[in-house]
């Protein structure tokens, strides 16, 4: 069974001749464990089409599909259920939340799925240990360099388990070196843990590192390619 | 318990910003809790100078006037033997007096004054003098022995121990009637109706003044439970017949306790406009902070926040700023009704000049405030209440925002 499926997914804004077709008439389906990257130019609806897989928007027209479970007509409650079971988020800009530690941070994730106080803190630590923080649990944001900050969002987007982790331009704010360093990670993990990894860039260096490459160009899937890495 | 954190520590992040907000709130608390308390202060400053002024019960004859220092001697009645043994056995004490309204003379100037004729043995014991500041000493139980006038009359007449006044006074059958006496003390009573307009005379010398001997204006009692005056009153009427007509310090202080509403009413509005200002500036406040996290937002919308969860959370931080400011004007307006319960506040010194404050009601002069621990609760109570009421808009703008688009927000 798939881990997510667009299907004939569009996604417009606006009407008439102010239209904009962000995403049109889009079909991808991503396989459990693949290590993938939607690329394309600025403006070629990568990070639309990541915000449908991601539930955090609704299709005009077309289908999203978590884990087999179509998502058509759910409720806004139904979905943020979803996300926060079955997927993990990584932001360009690492979007932790500055007044807590990392450790907290991780914590929160863990929170909002629900799981028992007692055991988010054991989980949280031993996750931000295997991105190699473990030294580091009880820092701020603002202690942290961007490269450990978005080791932290990676601690946070795996600590639930999830089968799909979708990653925004992860490596966007990093220099390369660290860059490099979380896309390392990011493949040990996927190897580790079998999740789902999804990337939105237009980063060779990342593009390099995938598995399959989505292309898409004003919403529409220009080629779909698996690269032998 | 991580939102409680996470609210808890997103208050100091603006703290200046919150702190402002707040004074408000500090500041509606204060003025409800230090207004009910003078209100309710003054309330009971009202009963404690009627019950000093009165007692509990006082039995009149019918129509008898409420307030002023008009005192008519015409009706004056006669207790029997069986009257007095009931009110031995219905009473803790119980004193007769009768009350005139003559004017004194000293040399060329003369003024009204309240004659109260009262019996030296039981009187004390119905009001009590711990509290009298004298000057001179009290008049002697016999014919001619003195007079003992109030400050204030003392004040407007010039008056000092030993100095000697006229007593001009219509008696009971209508003659006019006079009498030379020496000043024996001068009187602070604390009871500005009496320490205005007030002297004393004992009944030896009252009684052949006013040609009333053996009848009275007043029976003043003091009872066990001050709260069952209504029904001591009832069964004195009963007992008493329709010669005499009961007045309790309940019913006589109605018209003072119904103003006493209005002011508590004024001082309740004052602190609910102040506390809607309040949730005005924690509106904005809180407002501010969702334009300021939006990002944060769509962040936990991501991790599975739902809109419920977006909403608690900013509730959390409106009632954190609540249950603070409700808690420091609660602490500053406790301190202040404690202080001033313990303490007293002197009302002359709030209005300046003690002369001026001739009053014919019954007022005393040192304010108690009322110190309510209940009232500091509910204060704070209200603080949280109308604080969470007020991040209630904002904390549902926040919760309808995309998370889609928020999660990319500048910061």
């Amino acid at each position: 069974m798939s881990i997510c499926e667009l299907l004939s997914a569009s996604r417009h804004y606006g009407s008439g001749p102010t239209l904009v077709k962000a995403l049109d008439n889009f079909t991808v389906t991503f396989e459990p464990g693949e290590f993938a990257v939607l690329s394309g130019p600025s403006g070629s609806g990568k990070t639309t089409a990541l915000n449908l897989i991601g539930l955090l928007d609704t299709p005009t027209s077309g289908l999203v599909k978590i884990d087999g479970q179509s998502t058509e007509g759910l409720s806004s409650k139904a979905l943020t259920e979803i996300r926060g079971q079955k997927i993990g988020f990584i932001f360009q800009s690492f979007n932790l939340v500055p007044v807590l530690s990392a450790v907290e941070n991780v914590e929160l994730a863990l929170h909002l799925s629900g799981l028992n106080p007692k055991q988010t803190r054991e989980m949280a630590s031993e996750s931000l240990t295997q991105v190699g923080l473990g030294d580091l649990l009880d820092r701020r944001p603002n202690q942290l360099s961007g490269g450990q900050q978005q080791r932290v969002a990676i601690a946070r987007a795996l600590v639930k388990k999830p089968k799909l982790v979708i990653a925004d331009e992860p490596t966007a704010n990093l220099d390369s070196k660290s860059g490099n360093q979380v896309l390392d990670l990011m493949r040990q993990l996927n190897e580790e843990h079998k999740a789902t990894f999804l990337f939105s860039t237009h980063d060779p260096m990342v593009m390099e590192r995938a598995r399959r490459v989505v292309k898409i160009l004003d919403g529409r899937l220009l080629a779909d390619e698996t690269q032998g890495v | 318990m991580l939102i409680l954190k996470l609210a808890t520590r997103n208050l100091f992040r603006q703290l200046g910003r919150n702190a402002l907000s707040m004074v408000s709130i500090i500041m509606g608390v204060l003025v409800i809790i230090a207004g009910r308390g003078m209100a309710n202060g003054l309330d009971e400053n009202v009963y404690r100078a009627q019950i000093h002024d009165a007692g509990h019960v006082v039995v009149v004859p019918p129509d008898y006037p409420k307030f002023g220092i008009d005192h008519p001697i015409d009706t004056l009645y006669t207790l029997s033997d069986a009257d007095r043994s009931w009110l031995d056995a219905n009473t803790t004490e119980w004193t007769e007096r009768i009350v005139a309204a003559p004017r004194i003379i000293k040399g060329l100037d003369s003024t009204r004054v309240r004659l109260v004729g009262y019996d030296p043995e039981s009187d004390a014991a119905v009001f009590p003098r711990e509290n009298w500041e004298m000057t001179g000493s009290l008049p002697e139980n016999t014919p001619g022995g003195g007079v003992l006038v109030g400050s204030g009359v003392a004040r407007l007449l010039n008056l000092s121990p030993g100095e000697v006044i006229v007593v001009e006074v219509r008696t009971a059958d209508g003659a006019l009637n006079a009498i030379q006496l020496p000043v024996t003390g001068v009187v602070d009573t604390g009871a500005m109706f009496f320490d205005n307009v007030g002297v004393m005379l004992p009944r030896n010398e009252a009684d052949p003044l006013l040609l009333s001997t053996g009848r009275s204006s007043h029976v003043h009692g003091r009872i066990k439970d001050r709260d069952a005056a209504p029904s001591w009153a009832t069964q004195a009427e009963t007992q008493l017949g329709d010669r005499v007509q009961v007045r309790t310090w309940l019913s006589s202080t109605e018209a003072l306790i119904e103003v006493g509403e209005m002011r508590r009413t004024m001082f309740s509005f004052m602190g609910v406009a102040l506390l809607i200002m309040a949730a005005a500036g924690i509106a904005n406040t809180v407002l501010m902070a969702t334009f300021e996290r939006v990002r944060e937002i769509g962040t936990m919308r991501a991790l599975g926040m739902t809109r419920g969860g977006v909403i608690t959370m900013f509730a959390t931080e409106g009632a954190w700023m609540g249950l603070v400011g409700g808690a420091i004007g609660a602490a500053m307006g406790g301190a202040l009704t404690w202080y001033y319960n313990v303490n007293g506040l002197d009302m002359m010194a709030l209005v300046g000049a003690k002369a001026d404050l001739t009053s014919d009601y019954p007022v005393d002069a040192t304010l108690y405030l009322d110190f309510s621990p209940p009232t500091l609760i509910v204060g704070v109570v209200v603080a949280v209440i109308v604080a969470v009421l007020a991040s209630l808009y904002p904390a549902s703008l926040a919760s309808h925002m995309q998370p889609a688009d928020a999660v990319r927000a500048e910061q």
